[in-house]
């Protein structure tokens, strides 16, 4: 495939992929860092 | 050896001991999967040759075979989980597959949508029910089940019970998926790479394709571990090793 040459199947593909891929590490991360800052607030409180 | 192995498995079944090395493990493997990832979509998209029948439109395989791959191999390791869970009660195999589900069935639904976009330019139609399309179908819905029983119980012990049973009921699917291409006439083409055979496509297009399967494995190693350490930092939240190893960092 040429570079700037656009086929609409490949690229919506790549970007749905692209998409998941983030939320399969975003949503963890989240859920990580608030049950520990949990612990922390629970602490100064 | 052996006494090493069982060491190993011991150690595997304590959270803390997770916990800590999962943290130091996470980021090299997150690095080299996104790293593989990147080299072979953009070796795929860019660099290997024109299918002389489809066109460009092939390329979506390196992102169909690798999901659908993977989510066969999450399905089946949850499996053995899943035994060792009942068997044992081993609190780590529940972890396991709780965690893991939502991440095969993410890959299932890559496969799945991959797969209706390219069937739709070159079998000219989005789905058709025949049987390689229709058990993976079933086998994410399997995942979506082991994903909604997760709440329905009060008890996590019970909860966890009941995945594993679904799950190991669900294994039944996997060797129909992977063999419904040769025991059935379908749209769907047989396998094109074999591990005991030979492939049936040229090396210019295998290497980046087998170099796409390597990352989204590691990949799924990478958000694997992410999501179980998400899962013990739910359940272990109010015990003693956690607020110590929370308030430190």
């Amino acid at each position: 495939m040429d570079f700037g040459e656009f086929n609409i199947h490949i690229w919506s593909v790549v970007s749905i992929t692209g998409f998941i891929f983030l939320l399969l590490i975003y949503l963890p991360l989240v859920k990580i860092k608030k049950n520990e800052s949990k612990i922390k607030i629970n602490e100064t409180t | 050896m052996f006494q090493a192995l069982k060491n190993f498995y011991h150690k595997l079944g304590s959270f803390p001991w997770f916990y800590k090395i999962s943290g130091k493990v996470i980021p090299i493997v997150g690095f080299f999967s996104i790293l593989l990832i990147v080299i072979s979509s953009i070796w795929g998209l860019f660099f290997s040759p024109t299918d002389a029948v489809q066109g460009d439109v092939y390329r979506i395989i390196y992102f169909h075979v690798p999901a659908v791959s993977v989510s066969q191999v999450i399905y089946y390791s949850m499996s053995v989980a899943a035994a060792v869970f009942l068997i044992w009660r081993m609190k780590m195999a529940g972890v396991y597959i709780k965690s893991l589900a939502p991440i095969g069935a993410a890959f299932t639904f890559i496969g799945l949508l991959s797969g209706a976009i390219w069937g739709q330019p070159t079998w000219g139609t989005w789905w058709v029910w025949d049987a390689r399309l229709t058990s993976t179908l079933v086998l994410f819905l399997f995942y979506l089940a082991i994903i909604g029983m997760q709440s329905t119980f009060a008890s996590r012990k019970s909860a966890d019970t009941a995945v594993s049973i679904i799950t190991l009921v669900g294994v039944v699917n996997l060797p129909i998926v992977k063999k419904s291409v040769d025991w059935w006439n379908t749209l769907h083409q047989p396998a094109s790479i074999s591990i005991s055979g030979e492939s049936s496509i040229s090396s210019e297009m295998l290497i980046p394709l087998l170099l796409s399967i390597l990352g989204v494995y590691l990949f799924v190693f990478f958000t694997g571990l992410l999501f179980m350490r998400a899962e013990i930092s739910s359940r272990e939240q109010n015990k003693e090793w956690f607020k110590k190893l929370s308030s430190n960092n």
